[in-house]
């Protein structure tokens, strides 16, 4: 089917990108479209340059702008040359090709188009946007949390921190550098001097303890063998070891 | 679709590569994902040019989104006031429009069927016609073959956007299981093959089963596992193969369906909320199905989902075929106090559905240990998913609560027992080496949600009845568990 129009290829793309409003173009591919569209329909720009914070209208507006001197046929061919290569479902040889009853497989946004077909997907654990932590926050703490050890270098090297403070939930850097499983740090906090069998506020944990319960073998391992005592008991009558496996416990202990 | 890759697909001698680099490529795209997630996971700090950096990118983000909106805008025919909307949503509904399912907002005054039956004679006798390439079978799940090419084209394609990082995995019992209840149907399981290579590209499946809802006993078929290879997705398969299904269920004298589905169509019964209980956090975190907020110690995290060694109500057991006549009691009695739910009409069924089949569903009762009769019972299916893309973890192993029975009448009783129950089901689960014990929040699942740790999930499931218009409900009054 070669012989339809331009025009009529041109109106069945255009439709067909209007029914399936989900479809997932790069903003690039769409703006392209829509400075195409509005050349074939409505000729050169005629409307204000819209204001540098309407982000939307200049996009908009600029798209149609840098191709607004395309003639009419061309935008068209554009235009549906422009769909039919993104491949969606669309080419100009199938405008006969009837959707008239067509599920509404490509509608809504791309997530809902992939959940459109299948009766259901896996659920994952959710979270709310506001249970997002404060990301501003940037002291040594965080470097002991994210495993940055050459920040948290620097700073002991000003020698302004004492390495066994604790922070406002009563751990010390060796206790998160354990329970994170960053083995260079607690490496790094050992060799600095850092009280290998420092208690937490109130769970009076080691930080044997964290890497156990946390399985942190190569982390365990370490502790225990620069005089991490395995026989401090925390608030809860527990050693470290109660926590673990035996399997563990031994890889642990073993030389 | 490309001609070329579109040949690719259904020429089987290629297939087997190309779906590898389209997994390949996905689990590239997937670990790209996950390695970002991990890093919101563990970044705790940031430099001061990464507060820059990440401003730029949300900027970059928000005018991304205005233009994506802006496009929206842009294709769809000129706003023409209020009418425009209205015509969004008539259009994007366009097959559901066609078939008699309630629309959205309507007003239901009065239960009942949206059409009446078609009369033997006037039911299409010969399959709906699909694209010329394709052709119906039947698919024969005793075959293994057939239950393997089944098992195939659901793990590749049931689960098929990119951003998918968890893939069910069904094992062939689980289909077997699912599928094939008393009384099913072959000509319930219909495949589409392409016909010059015999390649499985489409699935959907009916199986028979009794419910009520509110006041009306129906014998009709579960839809479940509509599938359609993602690579075809442009061949409009789906409604065909809802209408083909369709068909064939007029031709048994059955004119309603249930189904659910992840999303929003014309028109929910009811929507329920997934909700999952953690019982290996640290591996649930190293795959991102949950995520450890920056400031908690994993030590403490995991230490709040720590469980029991063994479970505490007195009398429970496994249940063994001799309790299947009680257990149909207990659950349809059970049942009575709910809106939407099955009935267990024979002991075959509560057979099927209800007793443990290793690595398929375990079900447990409670034996009163002076009147030897059973008081309870709760069952959970297993069903993992694939991990795409991680180094370590391949497989989350994870069970869904299915039907239980507490036998209590009043409320506080209720909630103190079930939640022992349940407790109990963790635990045996945990020792089953379980990661994960996922639930709805339907039936009385909401007097445990929240006091055994489970949190909410991302996923939602919506309930429907084809051909049956009737009032909507609150997910607690929902007792129908589908797979």
């Amino acid at each position: 089917m070669m012989d339809s129009s331009l025009e009529e290829q041109f109106t069945s793309a255009y439709t067909f990108l209007n029914n399936h409003t989900g479809i997932n173009l790069s903003n690039e591919i769409k703006l392209k479209l829509y400075g195409y569209y509005k050349v074939a329909t409505t000729g050169k720009v005629n409307t204000e340059k819209p204001s540098l914070w309407e982000i939307r209208g200049r996009a908009k507006w600029d798209a149609w702008k840098e191709v607004e001197n395309t003639p009419t046929e061309e935008a068209m061919q554009m235009y549906v040359e422009i769909v039919e290569k993104a491949n969606i479902g669309w080419n100009r040889d199938q405008l006969d090709d009837t959707t008239s009853e067509e599920i509404d497989i490509d509608k809504e946004n791309n997530k809902t188009n992939a959940q459109q077909e299948r009766m259901t997907y896996v659920s994952t654990l959710s979270y709310e946007e506001d249970e997002e932590e404060d990301n501003d926050e940037n002291d040594i703490f965080s470097y002991a949390k994210k495993g940055d050890s050459v920040e948290l270098n620097k700073i002991l090297d000003l020698g302004e921190v004492d390495i066994n403070a604790k922070d406002n939930q009563g751990l010390t850097l060796l206790h998160w550098a354990s329970d994170r499983g960053h083995l260079e740090i607690v490496k790094l906090l050992i060799e600095k001097g850092a009280d290998v069998n420092i208690m937490s506020e109130e769970e009076n944990e080691t930080p044997l303890h964290y890497s156990c319960i946390s399985e942190h073998l190569d982390c365990a391992r370490y502790l225990y063998h620069h005089g991490a005592n395995p026989l401090i008991k925390n608030a809860e009558d527990s050693v470290a070891f109660d926590y673990c496996n035996p399997q563990f416990k031994e890889e642990v202990i073993k030389e | 679709m490309d001609e070329q890759e579109h040949n690719n697909v259904l020429d089987a001698e290629g297939e087997g590569s190309t779906i590898d680099k389209m997994r390949a490529k996905q689990e590239k795209k997937n670990m790209k994902k996950a390695k970002k997630k991990a890093a919101k996971n563990s970044a705790s700090g940031s430099t001061a040019e990464d507060t820059a950096a990440k401003q730029l990118e949300l900027q970059e983000k928000v005018r991304m989104l205005v233009n994506q909106l802006a496009i929206r805008e842009a294709i769809q025919p000129p706003p023409s006031a209020n009418n425009s909307q209205k015509q969004k949503d008539m259009s994007s509904h366009k097959f559901w429009s066609t078939q008699p399912v309630p629309k959205h907002g309507e007003t239901i005054e009065e239960d009942g069927p949206i059409e009446p039956n078609t009369p033997y004679d006037q039911i299409r006798k010969e399959p709906y016609t699909l694209p010329k390439e394709f052709e119906w079978v039947t698919l024969e799940l005793n075959n293994e073959n057939e239950l393997n090419e089944l098992y195939t084209l659901l793990t590749n394609n049931y689960v098929e956007d990119d951003d998918a990082m968890f893939r069910f995995d069904y094992s062939g019992d689980f289909l077997k299981w699912a599928l094939q209840p008393p009384g099913y149907l072959n000509t319930w399981h219909v495949g589409v093959r392409v016909s010059s290579n015999k390649k499985l590209v489409a699935f959907v499946s009916g199986i028979p089963a009794d419910i009520r809802i509110y006041d009306s006993h129906q014998h009709l078929v579960e839809i479940n596992f509509l599938c359609v290879h993602k690579k075809l997705r442009s061949k409009r398969l789906a409604p065909v193969l809802i209408k083909e299904i369709t068909r064939r269920s007029h031709l048994q004298g059955i004119f309603q369906a249930v189904y659910t589905a992840g999303v929003v169509l014309p028109k929910p019964i009811s929507k329920a909320r997934y909700y999952h209980r953690s019982l290996n956090p640290k591996k649930l975190v190293e795959t991102n199905f949950s995520r450890l907020p920056q400031n908690t110690p994993l030590s403490r995290f995991i230490k709040k989902f720590k469980l029991p060694a063994e479970t505490s109500t007195p009398g429970l057991r496994p249940m063994v075929e001799e309790d299947v006549p009680e257990v149909k009691t207990l659950l349809n009695e059970y049942m009575s106090k709910f809106n939407f739910v099955p009935v267990f009409k024979t002991e075959e069924e509560v057979k099927h559905w209800i007793l443990t089949k290793d690595k398929v569903i375990w079900s447990y009762v409670v034996e009163d240990l002076e009147t030897k009769k059973l008081t309870d019972f709760f069952s959970f299916y297993f069903l993992p998913s694939s991990v795409i893309g991680h180094q370590v973890h391949k497989t989350i192993n994870a069970v869904y609560l299915f039907y239980y029975a507490v036998k209590e009448s009043e409320e506080k009783a209720i909630k103190g027992r079930l939640q022992g129950l349940i407790k109990d089901a963790l635990i045996l689960a945990k020792l089953k080496n379980v990661d994960v014990f996922n639930c709805l929040d339907l039936l009385e699942n909401k007097l445990f949600i929240e006091d055994l740790k489970f949190g909410a999930g991302d996923g939602y499931l919506n309930y429907y009845m084809y051909n049956w218009r009737c009032r909507d409900m609150g997910s607690e009054k929902v007792g129908v568990v589908m797979l």
